[in-house]
Formats: C-alpha cells, sequence, structure tokens
C-alpha cells in the first residue's frame, strides 16, 4: 500500500508546500504529544521526615478518588492507611486496609493485559504493587489488627504477608543474580527461539517458587501464634526468621521464650523511590532515599511499678540495643519482590519501529505529493509515538513506607513508664513515648507501631518528639503537665472552649464541671449537642467513616484521641496548640457561659496548666478498643 | 476513496490497542470466604444442631440449659472484623427456632456479654432473650473456629477452609455436641498480578 501511494502524484506546487507544512506541523505536535504523561501524586516527604502525619493524611484525603478503575484508587488507600497508623490511628485505617486487602487477595486482575498496557496505563492496568509492597501493606494490616488486639487475625493478616515468589536465579553469563535488563534480554532470546506452539513466555517458565524471606511477617506471625496458644506454629514461623537472618536469634528467643505484654513494631526512614532507566525509560528500580545500615535501635525503659513507685522517683532503668529486622531497599532491589510490569512492557513494545516507519512513510509521501502517504505515515507515527509512551515505565509507587523495621518485646508497667527509642547514630530519630498503660487483660498482649522521624536539616529532634509530656486531658492516658501555676478546675474544661480537656464529650467530664461550678445549668443533652452542631466527630465508631480526617487539637474534626505509644499521641499531646475557635453558635454560646461563670477576667490558655497534684488524673479511662465496621 | 481507506488504516492501527484492552475485562478472583458463605455456614450450622441426636434427647422437662454464644476464632488466612465475627454467630442463633427450642427443649441460647455490647453499639441489639433469661445462669458455651489450608502453584490457588461448631459445658469443658462443615475456594492466576 505505501509503495502504491508514493506513485500517486499532487497536483500544484502551492498544494505540495502546505502538505510539506501540514507533515512537519503534525509530527512535531505528536513527538509533544509522546511527552505528555499524568505525573504521581506524592505524599509530601519533608513533613513524612518531621513526622507530621496529620498534615499529609489530609493532604492526601483531598485527593482520596472513589472510582475503582482509576489507578490511584489503591495506591491512595495504601498510603492513607500505612499513614494512619503512623499516626497511631488503628481506628481511622479500618476501613482502608478492607478495601487493600480484598484487592491483595484477588489473583489474576492483571492477567493478559499487558497488550493493553502497552498503549495507556491510566485506567487500564490495575495498580497492585510491587509484591514487596503488597507484602508491606499486609505486614501494616497485621499490625492494625495488633494495635486493637485482635491476635487471630494479626496471624491471618502476617500470613498472608507470607506469599511465596518468583526467583529466576543468575544470569548465566555475569553469574550475578537476574537483574530487570537480563530477564528482559533471556525473556526475548527464548522467545526467538522457542516454537509457536511451545510455551516461550520466560515470565512462565524461567522461575522457581521459593519461600519468602519477609522475616517482620514471619516474627509478627510468631508472636500471634504464642498468643492464640499455638506454641509449636510459633516455634517453625521463630526458626523461619532466625533462618533467614542469625544475627535475630537472641531477640527471637525474647518473643519465643519469655513475658511480655507489649510488641513494639518501629520503623525508621523512607523506603526507595522508583525511577526510570534504560533505553527509552522502559525499566524500574527502587533509589534508596534513606540509606542502608546496620544501626541497630538503642531503646532505654524506665519502668514504674505502679503510683507509688513513680512518685517517690524510683524508677526501674532497662537498656536494649535491638538489630534491624528488616531493609526495605535491599528488599526492594532483589528481582523476587519485583512484578516485572516494565520488562514485560518494555519487551513488547515496538515504539521505535512504528515511529521510525511512519517518519519514512510521511517524509517520502510529502516528496512525491501524496496525501495518502502522508496521512498513513502519521498514522504510523502517531501509533508509534503513543506506543513508545506507553514504553516508558509507570513509576506509581507506595511512597509512605519506610526504609527498616525494628520488633522489641516489652514489659509496660504503666501509664508513667518513659520508652525512649533511637536509631544509634541518629540523634534526630530520638522519641520519647509516655502514658502507655499495660493491656487491660493481665494475660493479654498489646502491639504499638512507632514510626520515628528522619529531620532533613541537622540531628535535632522536633521538640514534641522528646518532651515527653501529655499536655491535653485525654481518654486513653494520664495527663503529665510540666510544673506552672495551678489551673484548678481549669482541667475539665474543653479545649474547644478555650481549655485542655479533649475527651469526648460525656457525663463523667459534665459532673467534673458541675461539681466545681462550671456549665452548672447546661444539661448532658445540651452540652453533646454542641459537639455536634460543631461537627466534631466524637464517637470512636465513627472514626473509620473518617480516614483522612486531623485531630481537633489540629485544626481538624477528630475529637478523639490517637493511640498511646505512638508518634501521632506524642505530637498531639507533645506540644501546645493554637486555641481553638469556635465555628458554631451553640458552641460559641457554650463558651460564653463559661465566661460569664468566671469570677474575674477571662484568661485564654497559652500553655499546659495544672499543678503537681493533678498529675494523676483519674477521669483519664483507657484505650479506646474497637475493630467494627460501618 | 483511497484518501478515506488510508484514514481508516491510520485510525485502526491508533486504535486497536484500546479495542484490545476493551476486550480483555476484568475477572477477579479470591479464595476469600464471602459474606454469603459466612450466612450459608450459620444456616448449615443451625439446622444441623436442631435436627441432631443432642436436641432429639431433650424434652422440656430437660435440666434447662443457657447456652452463651462466643465470637468466630479465626485461623484462616482471612481477617474478619469483630462484627463479621459476631454476626456469624448472631445469624446463627436467628436461624434456629428460639422459642420452640426453648419450649420443646428446655434450652435457650444468647449472645456472651461481650458481643451483645458490640451488636448494640452498632444499633443491632439483642433484643429477644435477655429480660427473660436475667436471672438464669449460663450452663453452656458454644464456640467456633474457622480454620484453612490453602495450596498455591503458579497458575493460582486452592483454598480449604474448616469450620467447626462446639457445644461444650461450662464446670468441666466436656463437648456435648461437635460438628464441621469444609469450604472449598479456588483462584486462578498469580496472587502478585
Amino acid at each position: 500500500m505505501i509503495v502504491r501511494a508514493c506513485n500517486s502524484l499532487g497536483p500544484a506546487p502551492i498544494a505540495d508546500f502546505r502538505r510539506r507544512g501540514v507533515a512537519l506541523l503534525a509530527s512535531v505536535l505528536l513527538l509533544l504529544l509522546g511527552g505528555c504523561q499524568t505525573g504521581m501524586r506524592h505524599a509530601p516527604a519533608d513533613l513524612m521526615r518531621q513526622g507530621e502525619y496529620g498534615k499529609v493524611r489530609a493532604q492526601l484525603g483531598r485527593q482520596l478518588t472513589e472510582n475503582r478503575r482509576d489507578r490511584s484508587w489503591m495506591i491512595d488507600r495504601m498510603r492513607l492507611a500505612v499513614l494512619a497508623m503512623a499516626d497511631g490511628r488503628p481506628d481511622q485505617a479500618q476501613v482502608l486496609f478492607e478495601e487493600v486487602e480484598e484487592i491483595l487477595r484477588t489473583q489474576g486482575i492483571n492477567r493478559d493485559r499487558t497488550v493493553a498496557a502497552m498503549i495507556t496505563w491510566e485506567g487500564v492496568r490495575f495498580w497492585k504493587g510491587e509484591p514487596f509492597e503488597q507484602a508491606l501493606a499486609l505486614f501494616y494490616y497485621a499490625l492494625q489488627q495488633g494495635s486493637l488486639e485482635q491476635w487471630d487475625n494479626v496471624r491471618a493478616a502476617s500470613g498472608s504477608s507470607l506469599f511465596r515468589l518468583r526467583d529466576f536465579g543468575y544470569d548465566p553469563r555475569s553469574g550475578r543474580r537476574h537483574d530487570a535488563v537480563s530477564i528482559a534480554r533471556h525473556a526475548v532470546e527464548l522467545e526467538q527461539r522457542t516454537a509457536p506452539d511451545e510455551d516461550g513466555d520466560f515470565f512462565n517458565t524461567g522461575y522457581a517458587v521459593v519461600d519468602s524471606n519477609f522475616i517482620p511477617g514471619y516474627i509478627l506471625h510468631g508472636v500471634a501464634s504464642r498468643l492464640l496458644n499455638r506454641p509449636e506454629e510459633a516455634a517453625d514461623y521463630f526458626a523461619a526468621a532466625a533462618s533467614l537472618d542469625s544475627r535475630l536469634e537472641p531477640l527471637l528467643r525474647e518473643f519465643r521464650d519469655t513475658d511480655y505484654n507489649t510488641v513494639l513494631v518501629v520503623s525508621y526512614g523512607l523506603g526507595p523511590a522508583k525511577a526510570r532507566y534504560g533505553p527509552d525509560e522502559a525499566f524500574t528500580w527502587f533509589v534508596p532515599r534513606t540509606s542502608s545500615d546496620d544501626a541497630p535501635l538503642v531503646v532505654r525503659f524506665t519502668a514504674a511499678d505502679d503510683w507509688a513507685v513513680a512518685m517517690d522517683d524510683s524508677p526501674r532503668v532497662q537498656q536494649a540495643v535491638v538489630p534491624r529486622v528488616m531493609d526495605i531497599n535491599r528488599m526492594a532491589s532483589d528481582h523476587k519482590w519485583n512484578n516485572w510490569e516494565d520488562v514485560r512492557r518494555a519487551k513488547s513494545a515496538l515504539g521505535n519501529v512504528m515511529l521510525t516507519a511512519g517518519a519514512a512513510t510521511t517524509l517520502i509521501g510529502a516528496q512525491h505529493r501524496s496525501n495518502e502517504a502522508v496521512f498513513i505515515g502519521l498514522g504510523l507515527m502517531a501509533a508509534g509515538i503513543i506506543s513508545r509512551a506507553g514504553a516508558q515505565a509507570d513509576t506509581r509507587y507506595a511512597d509512605v513506607f519506610p526504609q527498616r523495621f525494628y520488633m522489641i518485646p516489652l514489659q509496660v508497667t504503666g501509664p508513667l513508664d518513659t520508652i525512649e527509642l533511637q536509631v544509634d547514630g541518629q540523634p534526630g530519630s530520638r522519641m520519647v513515648l509516655r502514658g502507655l498503660s499495660p493491656p487491660e487483660d493481665e494475660q493479654g498482649v498489646q502491639l504499638r507501631y512507632v514510626r520515628l522521624n528522619q529531620p532533613i536539616r541537622g540531628q535535632v529532634p522536633p521538640s514534641w518528639a522528646v518532651s515527653g509530656r501529655i499536655n491535653y486531658r485525654n481518654e486513653v492516658a494520664p495527663m503529665i503537665p510540666e510544673p506552672g501555676p495551678a489551673a484548678g478546675d481549669d482541667l475539665a474544661r474543653p479545649f474547644v472552649i478555650g481549655g485542655v480537656d479533649v475527651r469526648p464529650p460525656g457525663g463523667t467530664q459534665l459532673r467534673e464541671l458541675h461539681a466545681s461550678g462550671r456549665l452548672s445549668h447546661t444539661p448532658l443533652g445540651t452540652f453533646q449537642s454542641a459537639f455536634y452542631e460543631e461537627r466534631l466527630i466524637v464517637e470512636p465508631s465513627d472514626a473509620p467513616l473518617h480516614p483522612a480526617e486531623p485531630h481537633v487539637l489540629e485544626g481538624g474534626r477528630m475529637h478523639t484521641s490517637p493511640l498511646a505509644g505512638t508518634a501521632g499521641f506524642a505530637r498531639l499531646f507533645g506540644q501546645v496548640h493554637a486555641p481553638y475557635q469556635p465555628r458554631s453558635g451553640a458552641m460559641r454560646g457554650l463558651m460564653s457561659q463559661w465566661r460569664a461563670a468566671e469570677p474575674h477576667a477571662p484568661q485564654e490558655h497559652a500553655g499546659p496548666i495544672a499543678s503537681r497534684d493533678d498529675r494523676l488524673d483519674p477521669g483519664s479511662a483507657r484505650s479506646p478498643r474497637t475493630n467494627s465496621s460501618p | 476513496m483511497n484518501r478515506f481507506r488510508c484514514t481508516c488504516v491510520a485510525l485502526f492501527a491508533i486504535c486497536l490497542p484500546w479495542t484490545v484492552a476493551c476486550a480483555a475485562s476484568p475477572e477477579w478472583r479470591s479464595t476469600r470466604l464471602t459474606p454469603d458463605d459466612l450466612l450459608e455456614i450459620s444456616d448449615t450450622f443451625a439446622a444441623r444442631l436442631a435436627e441432631s441426636d443432642l436436641m432429639a434427647q431433650r424434652s422440656p422437662d430437660s435440666e434447662p440449659w443457657l447456652v452463651s454464644i462466643q465470637k468466630v476464632t479465626n485461623l484462616t488466612r482471612d481477617v474478619m472484623t469483630e462484627s463479621e465475627r459476631w454476626l456469624i454467630m448472631q445469624h446463627l442463633r436467628a436461624s434456629m427456632p428460639i422459642d420452640a427450642l426453648r419450649r420443646q427443649r428446655n434450652i435457650a441460647f444468647v449472645l456472651s456479654a461481650e458481643g451483645s455490647a458490640l451488636l448494640r453499639r452498632q444499633g443491632l441489639e439483642d433484643e429477644w432473650e435477655a429480660p427473660a433469661l436475667a436471672d438464669r445462669r449460663v450452663t453452656h458455651t458454644m464456640t467456633a473456629t474457622f480454620r484453612s489450608v490453602i495450596r498455591q502453584t503458579p497458575q493460582g490457588a486452592a483454598e480449604t477452609y474448616l469450620c467447626e461448631f462446639e457445644l461444650f459445658r461450662l464446670g468441666d469443658r466436656e463437648p456435648v455436641w461437635i460438628d464441621a462443615v469444609v469450604i472449598r475456594r479456588q483462584a486462578s492466576g498469580h496472587i502478585w498480578d
């Protein structure tokens, strides 16, 4: 057809000039089109390094798509769920994890869609993440269930994270483990050597199925099995972890044999970033954002046996040095943990061939005054450029995962215990946790996930991370005020009307206020309805419906507290926040009532206020434990 | 005419890949138990218990039994929410002829305090038995344990679930009734794909 078109003649010189101009202009436009692709909306790394997960979550929440065919649907939920955990909010992560697990447990979503993916990746191929991202997401689901003390679900989710992997082994030419380029080369060579009726797909035949080497999954499964009274199963999982890294044997013995009531899972740094490389940037690899090293975690634990011991200032101090259990940089660079989407697409893409043929045809058509040849050439070029654009690898990834994990068993004695954590040699990562009570069930074990900071400039941790204070009265941990002027009855004054109390509004709180002569004419219904009219979220069971909503101390509507013993709890209560400005008439009315009852000029709260007598807060309840779906 | 034909060829070259994309409609598969599976399991056990020898041996004059129903213990690979685990048991109770069992077999079933509280928080009150049984002591407990084993191959996975229900005396924890059902689920395709 091309030859026949080249032989046809055009009519006039002016038309010939116009034809050449159109061909040139169209070619330039098409080339520009090839450079246009939708970029990924990254979570702000600076804020994550500083532990400002509330701000990042609010930002991600605004972008959250409800369109399941959108490639961002899954990635956004995975990111938001991981950050909710970093913020100490397993309740807000509940529905997100349910949605993520539903997709991850579904097999073959992207099967046979490679050809389609070659052309357009937006909305065609469903993003499930690389296998290592999938394992991490399921591991985080296990952490979320552990935070709610649902250990049978911890066993289920951590077990799911240990799916088997494809190992393509070693490249016979270099003797090194296969990488993306060598696997692609092998795939093409095998395809060329194979008869049409044989299975020549290297991706389906060239690997061995091997067991996972995801150590945190084995350890958490072991802990869960032990707590479910399955000691032999627990021993198997701890042994599997030990076989993967013998340095962990002392730590694994502690998990297996000693008594503990708290498991801390600690993470640090930012996981690797996905970047393009190679011809047409068709391949991807993961580039470290936080460098790998073997620095251990230093844990300094000051136990307060009971209130009396704490008041006598006679704490017990223990220090431990804990080895890293997983390096995500190394995990991501191991081909076993990649899905080879980029290699499959690179192998399929014919962009350069089509582009070259199209350009030649267009040029020949224009020179021979052939409109038909020009149109054919432009068509081929368009197809080629779109194909080439498709060959460029997709670099979307879950950019919120950490670089490493540590795991520690602890025996917590009371909320006045102090837990200090720091990655050895990284003073900016230091974090001081207080307010963590032992589990309600004396035989129970609780789990807390703590994400350490990695400040960019200098090695100074944020002040809230090391303050060790609890400046606001809340429902999960007693207030630990700094010495200051006595505040008396102001301790029950709600934050939203100028006080320091951020407990959900209830009868206990109102009784305290009534006892001190405050809001004495306000019944409970009126008190609570002021919070509802202010559109504050005060019911724990509503939290899963608002996965990205920030806490009221940070300008949001969430009026329930994060779990004590987490980075989110330390950030929220370890610093002083700006006073709240009521929006609704009902809340402003409550504030007016308070001011009217004051014997002297109103004084707005500007910082932590309490006397030392108030440090043992009898009004604080324990952690809310909900695992309910709406 | 030639120009039209050539334009069609060019358009086809551009549109072909999208045609392929549309043809490859998504077909999702999972070995996970569905909500319908869970309800079916409840129905099955309710029917089996009602028809069991244990029930046949009891009469209105038998020693009264009050059975406290516990939530499902989950030893599968599926994460089951607290609500799901209680709803299975509540559905089991709802599927049984509660009134007939009380009158003819002198046996009553209640959700444990933990389950009642959770369902109440979600607006699903346990409204049938509580007032009438307030003065009676629990004599038996009903538990359920779900287990699963999975076999994965490069082509897919097959998961077998064993769902076991047990009724035992509180004092000596002697089981008085045990039954189990097996459910198999298959899924094709790679788990990572």
